[in-house]
């Protein structure tokens, strides 16, 4: 028990390492590692575990999947092919490899893009966002995603008349304000009514805010 | 006391005459509706009547302080040059409080040098409400209570509970 302790760090150290380098292989090695230790194999899988957890609320984003499960490390890769094997739809970490080939295939898509479209490629990329979605759909039914928030569309109003900017003016801490109104507020003390920051009429600068719309 | 504020739209100061009173009119139209909206918690505050400048609010005293379950009526009085200048808050239900004077007026930093234009009546009611739990005791009106709250805490919160009872339910 105390050789084990005292290796295992050891030991995962440098797996870890290993496994960062070559993503392609863990499968078989985590496998491996779970035979020779039972201490590292309890670790791993409640690590394994809360990763695994977090995949369902990955992101609709193929891209975003796919930099997810790089980063996270080549354990829960390991687990979820596992578990892939075992429930057909959730196929979500094999995008691994799928993933570099859509991103090979769309940055041939975009340097072919004036040269007429091969529709081999075509096929290619539809069949992966077709699985992407399955996978989709399948978290879909087993875990609600959160609501996407409504794009809101920005309003900005003065804090002094609390109504829209007229002839909006920035302070030199660059809080904005109307015209008339941070003139008001300068001309009763002269301070920035948002920051407190000592501030001059000559200081105010004009903005221009950009449209809304 | 109101002498110097102007209530109702007569201006008190020379330079206001650089924004239109109807000015503080809407804003404070518009805080209206942003409180009515979105009230703070345990705090209401309204027009008193037809005048515009001169509201009511209640605040109920926070749970786990002596003020617990005690109601509070305030009188918030706009001045004319409002943003530019803090409103009036004046206690009209006795409270037993180093921050509020036996006239009831409410000495908070924000109401006095360090308002700024950009403060609204929902942001006053929730330092109010703050007071009640934090007792500013570096910067008391009323000595005795502050003294009171650093020496015998058991005291002052028996007292203030007592103040509460009689007065405030």
């Amino acid at each position: 028990m105390s050789t084990q302790t005292v290796r295992s760090p050891v030991l995962r150290g440098y797996r870890r390492r290993k496994a960062v380098l070559d993503l392609n292989v863990p499968p078989c090695e985590s496998r491996d590692r779970e035979g020779t230790s039972t201490e590292v194999r309890s670790q791993e899988v409640q690590a394994s575990q809360q990763e695994q957890q977090s995949i369902p609320h990955a992101p609709i984003d193929v891209e975003a999947i796919d930099d997810d499960v790089i980063e996270s490390s080549p354990r829960a890769f390991a687990e979820a092919k596992n578990n892939s094997r075992r429930n057909r739809g959730r196929t979500v970490v094999v995008d691994v490899d799928s993933g570099g080939t859509t991103r090979m295939t769309q940055n041939n898509r975009s340097k072919r893009r004036r040269v007429p479209l091969n529709p081999a490629i075509i096929n290619c990329d539809l069949i992966n966002l077709e699985s992407a979605s399955n996978t989709l759909r399948e978290s879909v039914t087993t875990l609600p995603p959160p609501p996407p928030p409504p794009p809101k569309e920005p309003t900005f109003t003065c804090p002094i008349c609390m109504g829209p900017l007229v002839e909006e003016m920035s302070t030199k801490c660059g809080h904005i304000f109307c015209k008339t109104c941070i003139k008001s507020a300068i001309a009763a003390q002269s301070k920035c009514p948002t920051c407190r920051k000592k501030v001059t009429v000559k200081e105010l600068i004009r903005v221009f805010l950009p449209a809304t719309s | 006391m109101n002498s110097s504020i102007g209530v109702g739209g007569i201006p008190a100061a020379s330079w206001v005459s650089t924004t239109s009173v109807s000015a503080s009119g809407k804003r404070i139209q518009r805080e209206m509706v942003e409180l009515n909206s979105d009230p703070p918690p345990d705090c209401s505050a309204g027009p008193k009547g037809d005048n515009l400048y001169n509201w009511v609010s209640t605040i109920i005293g926070p749970t786990g302080t002596p003020y617990e379950g005690g109601i509070f009526f305030l009188d918030i009085i706009f001045p004319s040059d409002y943003p530019f200048k803090p409103p009036k808050v004046i206690f009209k239900t006795r409270i037993y409080h180093c921050n509020v004077d036996s006239a009831g007026n409410v000495w908070l930093d924000i109401l006095k040098d360090s308002w700024s234009p950009a403060l609204t009546i929902t942001k006053v009611l929730l330092a109010i409400r703050l007071m009640f739990t934090n007792p500013d005791t570096y910067s008391p009106i009323v000595l005795d209570i502050a003294h009171m709250y650093l020496a015998d805490r058991a005291k002052h919160d028996e007292l203030a509970a007592e103040w509460t009872l009689r007065f405030a339910k």
